[in-house]
């Protein structure tokens, strides 16, 4: 029998088996987007750049907006003695390091710088494959204007793509300092993250140190005038446009200006003078501004060429350090007409708003989706619930008597009217018909009102209110809080006249209630108001409020302070201004004698020195492995 | 090609040869002379041969030129005769306690148990033929020392966690399983009748041929085949009756009505009882919620298998039916085997063997785990009644069990070819492939409750049906090509072994739910009436591995074992440049009883001291792990709301990790066989394992934005152990006896976790929102529970005077919270009780386990006892807190809440007794009343005092249980007919028996089953061991059968 053929071929096999080895084990993951996967085309970094501002509309962050802006300020009550509840213990500065919400926040925010980094990391791979391509077009075309001009096609490529680039870039680095700034006000020395993680066996960068305030600031300057740089001009957005809820360049200005006046000291007068000629860009084409202007004060030494590469700014354009930054062309250039209804879902993208995170009613049915409804709603408002149906009920939160104090019930010069429209108190009526309201709903003093100023409009109720499906954005810079910033810079440098021509601009469109009152009566407009439009107006007939007369920059400081306070107010500043101003431990004081003296209300306990800042969560600094040693106090 | 054709029609019409022939007869008896019917006779060197008949006989044509017969007979020492020119044989076999000569598979191989070098333990057919159980790992469990065997919950179709050798990994450590040569992900789909035999290779010398695969230990099982003879027809046939072997007595009707009073202090309910109204609450209907749920189960096996052996050819086919109804309604099993194989010898020095099995399975599912359906049922308030149309019954476990319908089925078609050519004597080349295809696929329907039908409403989600299914397609391709080389030169045994292995998974999984508009018809439930909801989802999957090894054998003189060996292997699951793992081990053994200072002592007959060292791999991760994945679970939206544009907003929530390696395990082990007086016989062992690079999530801070901590080869585990078996085997004139022990000692210690030693924290127990609970830390067993100590002499805070005494709540605010809570202990004496206080509070791993077996025979009765038990392991008991402490029973969508119902011995501290005879209760309540402290308990430790202090987490030693238990798992009595009274029924063997299962628990344990498993998925399985939520005990079954052999 011959069995050669046989001794041969199983041999032969299984050389072959080993030496096709290699390349049969390498199998791509299936079914997954690997990041070599998503780090390939243009249209990816759009799906990218949107995970990035998908992390603002997380339901994680959205509550913190009001955790730790709103309850540890004098504007907010708790009703309840429970000391185990967590979001007591913020309000009453009585946190532990252990407290939920702590990391539930600082989370929040580092997954959106992470999203943040990520996108950068992937831009730059994309960004030069894109350049690759933009060669290879010279080489055949042999001239790059229609490429600068932005206009049409070359070899397939969209050349307004240049600028689309450049924009998103720095729309990625406005979030990532967005993000840093929270962290930064809320937890005072942060670990700045590297762009790029690393893990491999020889060891990973994932334990940062701890970062001191000043420098974390630098960094979100940096980032901010970056963005301010290269993020989409304002002007090109509209109401209607698919691209609205896109960062622009104002909203970066905006907060630049917010990142300096959060820097600067009442007295001093270098960081303030920062601020007027930034704030006035945004709404006056008359200012202009270079490249120079802009970076400079941030990038002390580093080349143009440098600067210009990390801005994607497109190579071959004839951008200088002198040349002017796009301007955002008389889009923010007024307030909203009226004040009360600035935050209605029809009025979003008005002219005032320069920064919202966006929601949108979908009713396709999606679950899981953060972006399609905010949860303030859910968790102000649909406390209770009946079949889904959204009560009004033991809300987490309510006006404080001290708000009420200050802005409301005192008769005389300061009854204003965005005390009444900004909150409701008992006896008004029932918004939504059908549905009974509790009387939790209604607050046990006069005093202690509900907050309406976003949410509790007849006509704002969620279209799909079984999964609360509340499409109202979440505005979180506007031009008169740009217009209070000028203010108090403008006071500190000396120019109180133009500051407080600012401040009683604001004033006098909050007025505009009371216009429409001279014409019919109170009454009779609070009918009408409350049976249509579905603002509930409940008080008095507001005063008219006067013009604020020059005094004492001292005088004129706490005036502008106090207009902050009423005018921004519940839009989840507050603490963070109470802190920035050193008034917290002041009102605090004042609101245990109005709020803290109430049956199941805790007082606060602020510490100086302690509580301006919040500890940082316990997990991380055990997970941190005592590298990062913990706010002294807590 | 001509060749090809040859071989072809030899295969199929496989002739009888007609050689010249002489007939020989013969007699094979025992030592008892009685004689051995069914003994297998063959001719020496073919697979020709017969079996002898009822009557110990036999007859068998021997060509001329065949030299010996070899007689042969399970239990008993094989016996080789030489023909000569006899044509009357009369053989008596003696009993073989030890088995010495009996075939042990390897990896690969097979070697003589004489020889074997390694720590295997082997069980034969006769642990599986009686017992009544679905899957044979349940028939394993006791039976082999070193593998521990937790039944994961008695429902029907569950399978078990299995650990060889203590817990070698966080991750999935399960053992590899390998059937009829091939490697597979279970056996549990095997129908037990069908198993010859099953060994357990324990140590890494044993398992390292398996290379990357084998770190955990390896299970063979080989599947019956043809005997050499004519045809046998099999029939096996069991019914056995289910039921609970346990029970817990629950307050009834009036009794919980007055525990809810107490409780509650709810004011009109006091008015009731004031009013005299409570005498309406006895006469409320009295329901036994477990009783309505649950019914007599029964379980039954038929079996049909057809075997023959022809001159070239033999075959052996089986059918399999397997049926059970469990103790709850509606949880059923039902599953169908078929087995054909085919061996044919078309020629002297080619064999080929061809498998084809088929098996389909379908389960009917309740609900376990965290919303387990017997913890439903026991809590579930006494009074409510059964009615289609009364709101009262919305939270009724019996309308959870008939509204929700969970069906899984799977089917599974393995074909194997496998080809020997015998190319020199001794050199063997094998080629095999291996095709698994497995479907699996669940339907899940939800109906709504009735009350939704009788209004019209603005329907939520959670009232419409809802439908989920879901279909996993598995596809597995495997290659080996083996050469075998095998002689012995003089003194020199030499075995050489090469082989090379490849393999292809690949599987597509689609999964798509919704809740429909049409209202309860589960026959009509179909994707396609998703209306609300519609999701989808699906990803296909693959995995590759390569591998290539061998191993040497060398014995000198039969005294002295040396073995070796080696494998390479490479997997797509890991990144090129690690890929490559090599795993060694090496293995001496010693016959000391070949000595010759040895071989003049009678009584031994075997001492074999041995020794091994390797090393093996576990490759069970994903191959996502060195990747950084983009996922798309959320969007963002630009432009208005009724103007907009989504994004699909990708993000990273891992970061891949691009240099993982091999989890490595290396064992030592010294064992030690031994054998006397061919009647004692066992094994003493005793082993390390190391598991190194163990692949664990080190935990990061969030402030690297990851969601999933990365994946790094950060951890070290070490396993030691001693384990003993002992048997003995002796027949005393007419009473053959055969007695089996096995203990097993396994400590398990985490030698480290990451560069930090962050310990892993699982188990979690969401309903109550206790958390996780168990802790696996350096230093420390693998998934430890963890928790508070109650102080064991005042466990509770019986006042607030109790409470201001402790100096721990001197600064409270609000102390008399506290009064009726655990008083826990500030292990850390900082002066406050902070998680800082939480310690080990248990262990879920038993300090030592194992089985007895006990076989008598008797002339023609058997009987058959096997115990098994389990000493040291705890049980977190779940279910306390529900049926002695408090809660809510709220499942069904929040609807319908009612107050647990209690355990009926609690009732003392519920209620004080003194003041029954007026009232069942005191009016007035007086909270220094000690009773009344006791209710607070009830009221407020596991609910109030979720105080941040605590961390929110209430995990303590008020429900660490020990469980450990001894349990008559079996007990078997069968009866053998006489061959005459067979003969007469026309058949050649009738068998019957009669049975029990889990017969006699002793246990201390309080729930209703002390074996708890993991209700995990295999990855989380040992961080979550030993939570009963009320798990779904374990029946007891009587059942009887008969086996007839045609």
């Amino acid at each position: 029998m011959n069995t050669y053929w046989i001794k041969t071929l199983v041999p032969l096999l299984i050389i072959m088996v080993i030496s096709s080895c290699e390349s049969y084990l390498d199998l791509d993951v299936k079914g997954k987007v690997t990041e070599t996967d998503i780090q390939t085309n243009i249209n990816n970094l759009n799906n990218q750049l949107a995970a990035v501002y998908s992390q603002m509309a997380k339901n994680d962050f959205e509550r913190s907006l009001y955790r730790f802006g709103e309850m540890p300020g004098d504007h907010a009550t708790m009703q309840t003695s429970d000391y185990t509840d967590e979001l007591l213990q913020l309000a009453t500065f009585t946190t532990g390091p252990a407290n939920g919400s702590l990391a539930t926040f600082w989370k929040a925010c580092y997954r959106g710088i992470k999203a943040a980094n990520d996108y950068l990391n992937a831009h730059d791979i994309v960004y030069q494959q894109w350049m690759d391509r933009v060669d290879e077009i010279f080489a055949i075309s042999g001239t790059y204007s229609p490429l600068i001009s932005g206009q049409g096609t070359i070899g397939g490529v969209e050349l307004r793509t240049k600028n689309e680039l450049t924009y998103m870039a720095g729309e990625a680095r406005f979030l990532r300092a967005f993000f840093y700034f929270y962290l930064v006000r809320t937890f005072g020395d942060i670990p700045i993250m590297p762009q790029k993680l690393v893990i491999d066996a020889t060891g990973n960068n994932f334990y940062q140190d701890r970062t001191p305030v000043d420098e974390v600031y630098d960094y979100i300057e940096r980032d901010m005038r970056m963005a301010m740089a290269v993020c989409r001009p304002a002007f090109s957005l509209s109401f209607n446009e698919l691209k609205a809820g896109r960062i622009t360049n104002a909203a970066a200005a905006a907060y630049l200006a917010k990142v300096i006046g959060y820097r600067a000291s009442s007295g001093e007068t270098e960081r303030w003078a920062e601020i007027p000629p930034i704030t006035r860009w945004i709404y006056s084409d008359a200012v202009q501004l270079s490249y120079n202007d802009v970076l400079g004060p941030a990038f002390p030494g580093i080349g143009w060429d440098e600067l210009s590469r990390s801005l994607y700014l497109f190579k071959y354009d004839s951008i200088r350090p002198t040349s002017r930054v796009n301007n955002v062309a008389n889009i923010h250039n007024q307030l909203f007409p009226r004040y009360d209804m600035l935050n209605w879902v029809e009025n979003e993208f008005n002219q005032e708003i320069i920064f919202s995170i966006n929601h949108v009613y979908t009713g396709d049915g999606t679950t899981n989706n953060d972006n399609r409804g905010t949860v303030i709603w859910n968790d102000l408002y649909n406390m209770g619930s009946l079949d889904g149906e959204a009560v009004p009920g033991s809300s987490i939160y309510s006006a404080s008597v001290k708000y009420s104090r200050d802005y409301g019930i005192v008769q005389g010069a300061d009854r204003d009217p965005r005390w009444a429209t900004s909150t409701i108190g008992s006896g008004f009526i029932p918004f939504y018909a059908g549905i009974s309201v509790s009387n939790n709903f209604q607050s046990p003093t006069p005093a202690h009102r509900t907050i309406t100023k976003y949410f509790v409009n007849k006509q704002q109720m969620p279209q799909n209110r079984v999964n609360s499906d509340y499409p109202r954005n979440i505005i979180l810079m506007r031009l008169a809080e740009v217009w209070l910033w000028e203010a108090e810079a403008l006071n500190e440098i000396g120019k109180a006249g133009e500051a407080m021509e600012l401040v009683n601009r604001i004033r006098s469109r909050a007025n505009r209630l009371k216009i429409e009152t001279d014409v019919k009566s109170w009454d009779y407009v609070k009918a009408i108001v409350n049976s249509n439009t579905g603002v509930y107006i409940d008080a008095d007939k507001p005063v008219v409020l006067q013009p604020i007369p020059l005094l004492s920059k001292e005088i004129n400081r706490e005036a502008i302070w106090k207009q902050r306070g009423i005018e921004l107010c519940f839009e989840f500043d507050r603490f963070f201004d109470l802190v920035r101003t050193k008034k917290i431990a002041e009102a605090s004081t004042a609101w245990n004698l109005s709020d803290g003296v109430l049956v199941g209300v805790v007082p606060k306990q602020f510490r100086r020195g302690i509580n301006e800042i919040f500890p940082i969560p316990q997990d991380e600094i055990n997970k941190a492995g005592g590298r990062w040693l913990q706010n002294p106090g807590y | 090609m001509k060749k090809s054709c040859i071989f072809l029609a030899v295969f199929i019409f496989s002739v009888i040869s007609t050689v010249a022939q002489i007939r020989i007869t013969g007699l094979v008896k025992d030592e008892a002379n009685e004689t051995l019917p069914g003994a297998n006779v063959v001719i020496s060197g073919t697979t020709r041969g017969t079996v002898t008949d009822i009557d110990g006989r036999f007859e068998i044509a021997v060509p001329s030129g065949e030299t010996e017969l070899i007689i042969s007979y399970i239990g008993y020492l094989e016996q080789r005769i030489a023909i000569g020119d006899q044509s009357y044989i009369e053989v008596t076999l003696r009993l073989d306690a030890l088995q010495m000569d009996e075939v042990i598979v390897l990896g690969y191989g097979v070697v003589k148990r004489s020889n074997v070098v390694g720590a295997i333990s082997s069980v034969g057919s006769e642990d599986f033929q009686d017992r009544p159980v679905a899957n044979p790992v349940q028939a394993l469990q006791g039976k082999a020392s070193g593998v521990s065997i937790i039944q994961n919950s008695g429902a029907p179709g569950e399978g078990a966690q299995i650990n060889i050798r203590g817990i070698g990994t966080v991750n999935n450590s399960n053992p590899l399983y390998v059937v009829d040569g091939i490697v597979t992900g279970g056996i549990g789909h095997i129908n037990p009748s069908d198993i010859e035999s099953v060994e357990v290779l324990k140590d890494a010398a044993s398992a390292a041929i398996y290379g990357a695969k084998g770190a955990n230990g390896v299970i063979i099982v080989n599947t019956k085949t043809a005997k050499t003879g004519e045809m046998r027809v099999q029939a096996d046939y069991y019914y056995g009756a289910k039921q609970y072997w346990n029970s817990i007595d629950m307050l009834d009707s009036y009794e919980w009505h007055i525990h809810n009073l107490i409780r509650s202090s709810n004011p009109n309910l006091r008015n009731d009882v004031e009013a005299g109204r409570d005498a309406y609450y006895a006469r409320m209907p009295n329901i036994k919620w477990l009783d309505e749920i649950s019914q007599v189960g029964n379980t039954q096996r038929a079996n049909l298998s057809v075997s023959q052996g022809i001159d070239k050819m033999n075959y052996y086919l089986s059918a399999g039916f397997y049926d059970e109804n469990g103790l709850v309604r509606t949880s059923a099993h039902r599953r169908q085997n078929l087995l054909f194989k085919v061996q044919a010898k078309p020629v002297k020095w080619v064999t080929l063997d061809l498998k084809a099995a088929y098996q389909g399975s379908k389960t009917d599912n309740v609900a376990g785990g965290d919303n387990s359906i017997i913890r439903d049922a026991l809590i579930s308030a006494p009074q409510r009644i059964y009615d289609e149309r009364d709101g009262f019954m919305l939270n009724n476990p019996l309308k959870r069990i008939e509204q929700n319908y969970n069906k899984s089925s799977n089917d599974r078609t393995d074909l194997n070819a496998d080809l020997k050519i015998n190319v020199l004597d001794g050199l063997v080349i094998q080629s095999r492939v291996g095709f698994e295809f497995i479907s699996n696929e669940s339907d899940n329907y939800g109906m709504i409750e009735p009350m939704y039908e009788l209004y019209l409403y603005e329907l939520g989600d959670f009232k419409r049906p809802s439908i989920a299914n879901e279909l996993n397609r598995n596809k597995k391709f495997i290659w080996e090509n083996i050469v075998n080389y095998n002689n012995s030169f003089g003194r020199h045994d030499i075995g050489i072994l090469a082989f090379t292995s490849m393999d292809n998974f690949s599987r597509f999984r689609v999964r798509g739910s919704g809740n429909s508009f049409l209202y309860n018809n589960f026959s009509h439930t179909a994707l396609d009436l998703v209306a609300y909801n519609r999701n989808l989802s699906g990803a296909p999957e693959s995995e590759r591995n390569v591998g290539f090894g061998g191993r040497a054998t060398y014995g000198y003189d039969n005294r002295y074992l040396l073995e070796v060996n080696f494998r390479a292997d490479a997997s797509s699951n890991f990144p090129a440049e690690t890929r490559w793992g090599y795993f060694p081990s090496l293995s001496v053994g010693w016959r000391m009883e070949q000595e010759a200072f040895l071989s003049s002592i009678y009584w031994i007959d075997q001492i074999k001291p041995r020794a091994s060292i390797g090393q093996s791999g576990n490759n069970r991760i994903s191959a996502e792990d060195q990747y950084t994945i983009y996922g798309n679970n959320n969007l963002y939206t630009f432009g208005t709301t009724n103007n907009n544009y989504f994004y699909d907003a990708y993000f990273a929530d891992n970061i891949g990790n691009p240099s993982l390696l091999w989890e490595k395990t290396t064992t030592y082990n010294v064992g030690l066989d031994y054998g006397f007086f061919n009647a004692i016989y066992g094994s003493l062992e005793y082993f390390q394992r190391y598991t190194s690079d163990m692949l664990i999530r080190v935990p990061v801070t969030d402030a690297t934005g990851l969601n999933t901590y990365p994946r790094q080869n950060g951890g070290d585990v070490l396993n030691s152990g001693v384990e003993i078996e002992l048997g003995l085997r002796k027949s005393f004139g007419h009473i053959k006896v055969h007695l089996r022990g096995n203990i097993s000692f396994i400590q398990n210690k985490v030698a480290r976790l990451g560069d930090r030693d962050d310990p892993i924290y699982g188990g979690g127990v969401s309903n109550p929102g206790i958390g996780q609970i168990t802790y696996t830390a350096v230093g420390q067993p693998i998934g430890q529970f963890y928790g508070f100590v109650i102080d064991p002499v005042n466990p509770i805070y019986r006042n607030r005077d109790q409470v201001l005494a402790d100096p721990l709540y001197a600064n409270m605010d609000q102390p008399s919270l506290l009064v009726g809570t655990f008083k826990f202990l500030d292990l850390n004496g900082d002066g406050r009780i902070s998680k800082e206080d939480k310690t080990i509070i248990g262990n879920p791993h038993p300090d030592f386990f194992g089985g007895f077996n006990t076989d008598l025979e008797y002339k023609n009765f058997s009987l058959n006892v096997f115990w098994q038990y389990s000493y040291g392991n705890d049980v977190f008991n779940v279910m306390k807190f529900w049926l002695d402490v408090g809660g809510t029973n709220q499942s069904n969508n929040g609807k319908g809440q009612t107050i647990s119902n209690k355990r009926k011995e609690n009732i003392g501290k519920f209620i004080s007794l003194n003041t029954v005879a007026t009232y069942p209760f005191d009016p007035v309540y007086n909270p220094e009343n000690i009773e009344y402290a006791n209710l607070l308990a009830i009221n407020q430790s596991m609910v109030k005092i979720d105080e941040n202090f605590l961390d929110g987490n209430k995990s303590s030693t008020f429900f660490v249980e020990d469980a450990s238990y001894l349990r008559l798992k079996n007990i078997t009595l069968s009866y053998n007919m006489s061959s005459q009274l067979a003969q007469r029924l026309k058949m050649s063997r009738i068998r019957m028996f009669v049975g029990a299962e889990n017969l006699l628990t002793f246990t201390n344990y309080s729930g209703l089953d002390p074996e708890i498993g993991s209700t995990r998925a295999a990855a989380n399985a040992n961080t979550s061991m030993g939570i009963d939520y009320g798990t779904y005990p374990q029946a007891r079954t009587f059942f009887l059968g008969v086996s007839l052999g045609l």
